[in-house]
């Protein structure tokens, strides 16, 4: 991490919980943890709050598919961080194989539905001022309730944020395995972390 | 539909107005991308436009300009929260004009 305060400067009871982590898990904790957990009044409490809906909460679309949006997305980015790690959680809820096809969405084998919602994140993460209503109608064309898109354009903003201090801030972690028990820790907690420890 | 707005809304407000290190314009500043002096105007651009091109050398850089890690932290959620959102309304946006 770039900034030491990530890394040493929580208060008390995020402290006892980081050790905690290190303990039981015998990994580094997720930097997202560590950026959370740091005067969470300040990010952690919103950000937590609002991602645990976004990516858990009801929606049209499947935590899989809600996984791809965020691969997707993580890829526009070039987030080495987020891209491993959502790639392992997507593969526990759809098939490793499709995830590993991402790159390929255009000729691979996704839904029209997923397919036309990826072409709307990727016209709206990289040419934003061009996004208009005829991006909008293929999404409907293939079956997208407007719901749904904005529930998709929901979990690019969630990964378009964290991308980025996940880049600017080096968010890493140390060892293949590590990132895969970070991934499995994720997909188990389903985003969520009690309040008290964001207080 | 729109049904995350609150929430979005609760998280760019805790960043731009919680106390910290960094003042309010600062923050508003760094979110809306103008008025935003160097070194950091570079080092925040990239947070916006190619935050995979930031290295060690850019946020040393600022530490030794004498910002504090708290302020670099507070401005880089900011500039990352003005990009995630812009791309967020340009989304919403169509989808509204769309009728």
């Amino acid at each position: 991490m770039r900034l030491r305060i990530l890394d040493h400067s929580h208060r008390l009871r995020a402290r006892i919980l980081l050790r905690v982590i290190r303990l039981t898990n015998r990994t580094e904790p997720d930097p997202v943890a560590k950026v959370s957990l740091y005067r969470p009044e300040l990010f952690g409490r919103a950000f937590m709050h609002l991602i645990e809906q976004v990516m858990r909460g009801p929606s049209d679309w499947s935590a899989g598919e809600r996984e791809l949006f965020a691969v997707f997305v993580s890829r526009l980015n070039s987030c080495r961080f987020c891209v491993g790690i959502h790639t392992d959680v997507a593969g526990l809820h759809v098939d490793p194989g499709l995830v590993a096809r991402i790159d390929q969405w255009r000729v691979a084998d996704f839904e029209p539905r997923i397919a036309a919602t990826f072409a709307l994140v990727e016209a709206a993460n990289v040419t934003p001022d061009a996004v208009g209503p005829e991006d909008i109608a293929r999404c409907r064309a293939a079956g997208v309730s407007d719901t749904a898109i904005a529930d998709a354009l929901y979990v690019a903003f969630v990964f378009n944020t964290i991308n980025r201090l996940a880049n600017a801030l080096d968010f890493a972690w140390e060892t293949d395995a590590d990132r895969i028990k970070l991934a499995h820790g994720l997909n188990r907690i389903a985003y969520h972390v009690p309040r008290f420890l964001l207080r | 539909m729109d049904r995350h707005a609150d929430a979005a809304a609760d998280l760019r407000r805790t960043v731009l107005d919680t106390p910290g290190a960094s003042d309010r314009a600062a923050r508003r500043a760094a979110l809306a991308a103008h008025d935003v002096p160097e070194p950091l105007a570079a080092y925040l651009g990239k947070v916006r436009e190619a935050s995979y091109r930031i290295t060690d050398a850019d946020v040393d850089g600022l530490l030794v300009a004498g910002l504090s890690e708290d302020a670099v932290f507070e401005l880089t959620l900011a500039a990352a929260l003005g990009a995630a959102g812009r791309r967020l309304d340009a989304g919403l946006r169509a989808l509204r004009e769309a009728g």
